[in-house]
C-alpha cells in the first residue's frame, strides 16, 4: 500500500453531491488498497483546503480557478458524472500514481 | 556511626556471650586495630547514652551486658540511624505500600522522592511496580489531590495485600525473643511498631494458650496487627452482608474482646465477624499451610474479577458475600485437588445447561488454580465453583432494575391508551415508549422496542403481542406476569453503574473532534455506548431512506414547467411539515444559479438541497417524478424524471440515505420504472426492492 493521500470532496452545500461522489470513490479506492482520508464539504470551505487531491463538478471548475489553490500541492479533479465509477477511476488514478499513493 | 559501626553494636546487642575479637576481624575482613577503633567509638556512643559500655573479658572476647528494656531501645535507636541509609528498589517499593495502606498520615509521592534520596524517574518505576504488584489483589493506587495516594478496592483484599507483601518481604515475624533484624523488618516496625505486636501476644498469651504453632501465632499476630491499624486508620469493610454470620463464643473470640478493651475500641459488628473469621483460618485444622490461605484469597479475587470481566455480570455488587463463599471453597479444593480426591458434581450438567457462560469463564480460569494445586481441576469442580456464582447472580438481579419496552395499540382514542400504558408503568416494569392505533402498526419497528400490548385484535407477528382490556383487573395482572415471565430474555438492565469513565471518553471525544461531526467521531461514539452497554437506536442517528421518506412526501406525476418550479413543488410537503423553512427552498434554487445544474448527480435524477444552516429543522427528504421532463442544463444528465428534495442536519447522519440514492443513480433500468410508477405503493416497493 502506498501513502496515505487526503481526498475532499466538494459541492455547492458540501453535503449531497459531495457526499455521493464521496461514496462512489470510496468503492473505486478500496479496490486499489488506496489508504485515504476523505471528508466532503461545501465550496467556500474547500478554498482553503490543505488536502492532497480535491474532487468536484465539473460546473464549479470556474469558481475553482478563481480560488488560489496550489496545484502543485494540491490536485483537482472535475468530474461531468460525480457518481459515475469508470470517470473516477479514470481521472483519479494517474494523480494517485503521481502522488504515491498506488 | 558508619554502617560498619552499627553492624557491629547490633552483634553485641543481640549476642548473650562474649565476642572473640578474631571473629569480628574475620566478619569484617579488618584488622584488629580498626575494630578496636570501632569498639572505642561505640563505647563512646554508649556512654553518651548512659548506657554501659562494651567490656573486654580476659580471653573470652568482648561482651556488652544490657538490661532488655535497654536493648529494645538501643535497637530502635539504632533504626531510627539505619532509616538513613539508602534503600533498594524492593525495599523502597515495600515501605511505599506500607506507607499507602498503613502510614499514619498522606503520602505524598514528592515527600517519599526526598526522603528516599533518588530521582523522580526512579520513584516512577518504583510506582509503576507498585501498581502492578497491587494489580493481583483487585486495588488500584489512585492519587487523591490534599490525601496523597490513595489504595482503591475491597477493603478486606487490601488487608489480605498488606498481610501477604509483609510475609513476602519480611518473612516470619517473631514478637517473642530477639530476631535478626533485616532492614524491612526495620521499615515494617515504622508502621507496625515491634510494641504492638508485643502487646498482642500478651493478650494472646492469656486468651489463646492452647493454641501451640509457634509459626501459626506470630502470623495470626501480625494478620490482627493488620487488621488493628487498618481500623484505627477508619479503613473499614464495607458494611453488607457478612456470610460468615454465625461467631459462636471461642478462644478467638475472646482473643478479639481482649483486644478491643486494652485498645479502647469498639469496631462495629461486621468488623469482629470478619476478624474472628479470618483468625479462625489460622487454625491448623482446616489447612495444611497459611500459604494456601493467602494464595486461596488471592486466587477468589482473581477468579472473581476473570468472570465478571467475561460474563459482564457485575459480580463485584455482592463482593463480600461471593469472595467470603468462593475463599472457603476454594482453600478446600485446593486440599482436596493436592490429596487427589475427587467429588463428584451430580449437577454439572444441569449447571453447564444452565449457567454456561459463567461455566466457561471458570473453565478458562482453572490454569491459574491448577498453578496453586499442581494437579488438574475437574469438571465437577468447576461446576462447584458455578454454583458460588449463580447463587449472586440471582442476589444481584434482585438489585438490579430490569425494564420491558412496550408500545400500546389502542383504537378508543388517546386517553384510553395513555390509561392503559401509565397502568402498565405503574403495575409492571414496563415503559411505554408510544401508543399507536391499529393503522399504524408499521411504526412498531422503528420503535425501540421489545412488547405489544394491544385493546384491539391485531395481525403482527415480529414482537410477542398480548391483548388486554384498556383497564387493568386482577385477571389481567396475572396474564400479564405470565406474558413478562414467558418473554423474560426480553428485558433489559437499566444502567446504573458508574458512568465516569464514559464521561471522560466523551470529553476526550468532544476534544478530539475539534466542534467538527466527522464520520469518524460517528464511528467513535457508537464504540464508545457499545462498550458501555448502552443501545442506540441506529435507525434513528442514521437512518434509512425507507424510515425517513414518509408517504405524504411522495410525489407522482407532477406538472412542472422549469427546472425552479420542480424544486419548489418537491420542496412542498418538507415546508408544510415544518421540516424545512421557506428560506431553504430559496437557498437550493440560488445555489443552482451560482454553481450550475451539479444536482442532477445521475442519468435522470436531481437531488435538490441546500446547507443546514439554511433552514432545515429536521433531517427529511421527499421526492417528485416528472410528467414531462426538465432540462437542468446538464449535458451528461438530462432531462430530469425524478426530484429528490434532501435536508440534512448535519454532515454525516444521512449516510444511509445517501446509500440508497447512490444504489439507484447507478440502477438507470429502476429510475425508468419509478418515473412511470402512478401508485404510491407499488413506488415504494420499486424503490426499497
Amino acid at each position: 500500500m502506498g501513502k496515505q493521500v487526503s481526498i475532499l470532496f466538494v459541492c455547492g452545500a458540501g453535503l449531497g453531491s459531495s457526499f455521493a461522489a464521496q461514496m462512489a470513490a470510496e468503492d473505486v479506492l478500496n479496490v486499489h488498497g488506496v489508504d485515504a482520508k476523505l471528508d466532503h464539504v461545501d465550496i467556500s470551505t474547500a478554498a482553503s483546503s490543505q488536502s492532497d487531491i480535491i474532487i468536484t463538478a465539473q460546473n464549479f471548475k470556474s469558481q475553482f480557478e478563481k480560488f488560489s489553490i496550489d496545484e502543485e500541492k494540491t490536485a483537482i479533479v472535475y468530474l461531468k458524472n460525480i457518481v459515475s465509477k469508470p470517470e473516477i477511476e479514470e481521472k483519479l488514478l494517474p494523480i494517485l500514481e503521481t502522488k504515491g499513493a498506488l | 556511626m558508619k554502617d560498619r559501626t552499627v553492624k557491629i553494636l547490633r552483634i553485641f546487642i543481640t549476642s548473650d556471650y562474649p565476642v572473640s575479637l578474631s571473629k569480628l576481624e574475620e566478619e569484617f575482613h579488618t584488622s584488629a586495630r580498626t575494630i578496636r577503633n570501632e569498639l572505642r567509638e561505640i563505647n563512646q556512643f554508649l556512654s553518651e547514652k548512659k548506657l554501659p559500655e562494651i567490656k573486654n573479658l580476659r580471653k573470652m572476647g568482648y561482651q556488652l551486658v544490657l538490661a532488655p528494656s535497654e536493648k529494645t531501645a538501643l535497637l530502635e535507636q539504632l533504626d531510627l540511624v539505619n532509616d538513613e541509609h539508602y534503600l533498594d528498589r524492593e525495599s523502597r517499593i515495600f515501605d511505599l505500600i506500607l506507607s499507602f495502606s498503613l502510614g499514619k498520615k498522606a503520602t505524598f509521592l514528592y515527600q517519599k522522592e526526598e526522603e528516599y534520596q533518588i530521582s523522580k524517574s526512579s520513584l516512577d518505576e518504583d510506582m509503576r511496580r507498585v501498581r502492578n504488584i497491587l494489580t493481583d489483589y483487585g486495588i488500584e493506587v489512585l492519587s487523591v489531590p490534599k490525601q496523597g495516594i490513595v489504595l482503591q478496592g475491597a477493603e478486606r483484599s487490601i488487608r489480605t495485600m498488606i498481610y501477604d507483601i509483609i510475609n513476602n518481604s519480611v518473612g516470619v515475624i517473631s514478637s517473642q525473643g530477639e530476631q535478626e533484624v533485616s532492614l524491612n523488618r526495620t521499615i515494617l516496625n515504622h508502621y507496625i511498631s515491634p510494641q504492638l505486636l508485643k502487646k498482642l501476644d500478651q493478650l494472646y498469651v492469656k486468651s489463646l494458650a492452647s493454641m501451640e504453632d509457634a509459626i501459626y501465632r506470630n502470623q495470626l499476630l501480625v494478620f490482627t496487627a493488620v487488621w488493628l491499624s487498618r481500623y484505627l486508620r477508619e479503613d473499614l469493610i464495607a458494611s453488607s452482608v457478612w456470610e460468615a454470620a454465625d461467631t459462636p463464643q471461642s478462644d478467638i473470640r475472646d482473643f478479639v474482646t481482649a483486644i478491643c478493651e486494652a485498645f479502647q475500641i469498639s469496631p462495629p459488628e461486621v468488623e469482629i465477624k470478619y476478624i474472628v473469621f479470618m483468625l479462625n483460618t489460622f487454625n491448623s485444622r482446616d489447612m495444611n499451610n497459611s500459604i494456601e490461605w493467602v494464595q486461596a484469597q488471592l486466587l477468589s479475587i482473581q477468579l472473581m474479577q476473570f468472570v465478571e470481566a467475561k460474563t459482564k455480570i457485575p459480580f463485584s455488587r455482592k463482593e463480600e458475600m461471593l469472595q467470603e463463599g468462593l475463599y472457603k471453597h476454594l482453600v478446600g479444593l485446593i486440599n482436596r485437588v493436592k490429596s487427589d480426591i475427587q467429588i463428584v458434581n451430580p449437577l454439572k450438567e444441569n449447571i453447564k445447561n444452565n449457567y454456561g457462560n459463567i461455566y466457561s469463564a471458570i473453565h478458562q480460569f482453572t490454569p491459574s488454580i491448577e498453578q496453586v494445586t499442581g494437579k488438574q481441576i475437574t469438571e465437577d469442580e468447576v461446576a462447584f465453583l458455578t454454583i458460588h456464582f449463580s447463587t449472586s447472580v440471582s442476589a444481584i438481579n434482585q438489585d438490579l432494575h430490569y425494564i420491558y419496552k412496550a408500545v400500546v395499540i389502542c383504537n378508543h382514542g388517546v386517553a384510553t391508551g395513555k390509561l392503559l400504558s401509565e397502568n402498565l408503568k405503574e403495575l409492571f416494569n414496563i415503559e411505554v415508549l408510544a401508543v399507536l392505533s391499529s393503522r399504524e402498526l408499521d411504526l412498531i419497528e422503528k420503535l425501540d422496542v421489545d412488547l405489544i400490548f394491544s385493546t384491539v385484535a391485531i395481525q403482527y407477528s415480529q414482537k410477542p403481542v398480548l391483548e388486554l382490556e384498556p383497564i387493568i383487573k386482577e385477571e389481567s395482572k396475572k396474564r400479564i406476569t405470565r406474558f413478562l415471565s414467558e418473554n423474560q430474555k426480553l428485558k433489559r438492565l437499566v444502567n446504573n453503574q458508574d458512568s465516569t469513565q464514559l464521561f471522560y471518553a466523551l470529553i476526550d471525544t468532544i476534544g478530539k473532534s475539534g466542534g467538527e461531526v466527522s464520520g469518524s467521531i460517528y464511528k467513535e461514539l457508537e464504540t464508545l455506548f457499545d462498550q458501555n452497554h448502552l443501545t442506540i437506536n441506529k435507525k434513528e442517528i442514521q437512518p434509512m431512506l425507507e424510515d425517513v421518506l414518509k408517504d405524504s412526501n411522495i410525489l407522482l406525476n407532477e406538472k412542472v414547467a422549469t427546472w425552479e418550479e420542480s424544486i419548489r413543488r418537491v420542496s412542498e410537503p418538507l415546508v408544510a411539515e415544518e421540516v424545512i423553512e421557506p428560506s431553504y427552498v430559496t437557498a437550493m434554487i440560488d445555489s443552482v444559479k451560482e454553481y450550475g445544474p451539479y444536482i442532477v448527480i445521475g442519468k435522470h435524477i436531481a437531488l435538490a438541497h441546500a446547507r443546514p444552516e439554511d433552514g432545515v429543522n429536521q433531517l427529511g427528504i421527499s421526492v417528485a417524478t416528472i410528467n414531462s421532463p426538465i432540462e437542468f442544463g446538464n449535458e451528461e444528465n438530462d432531462p430530469v424524471k425524478i426530484i429528490f428534495c434532501l435536508a440534512a442536519i448535519d454532515s454525516y447522519s444521512h449516510l444511509n440515505i445517501m446509500k440508497s440514492l447512490i444504489a439507484l443513480i447507478n440502477d438507470e433500468e429502476k429510475v425508468d420504472r419509478l418515473s412511470r410508477e402512478t401508485d404510491i405503493e407499488r413506488f415504494k416497493e420499486i424503490l426499497y426492492s
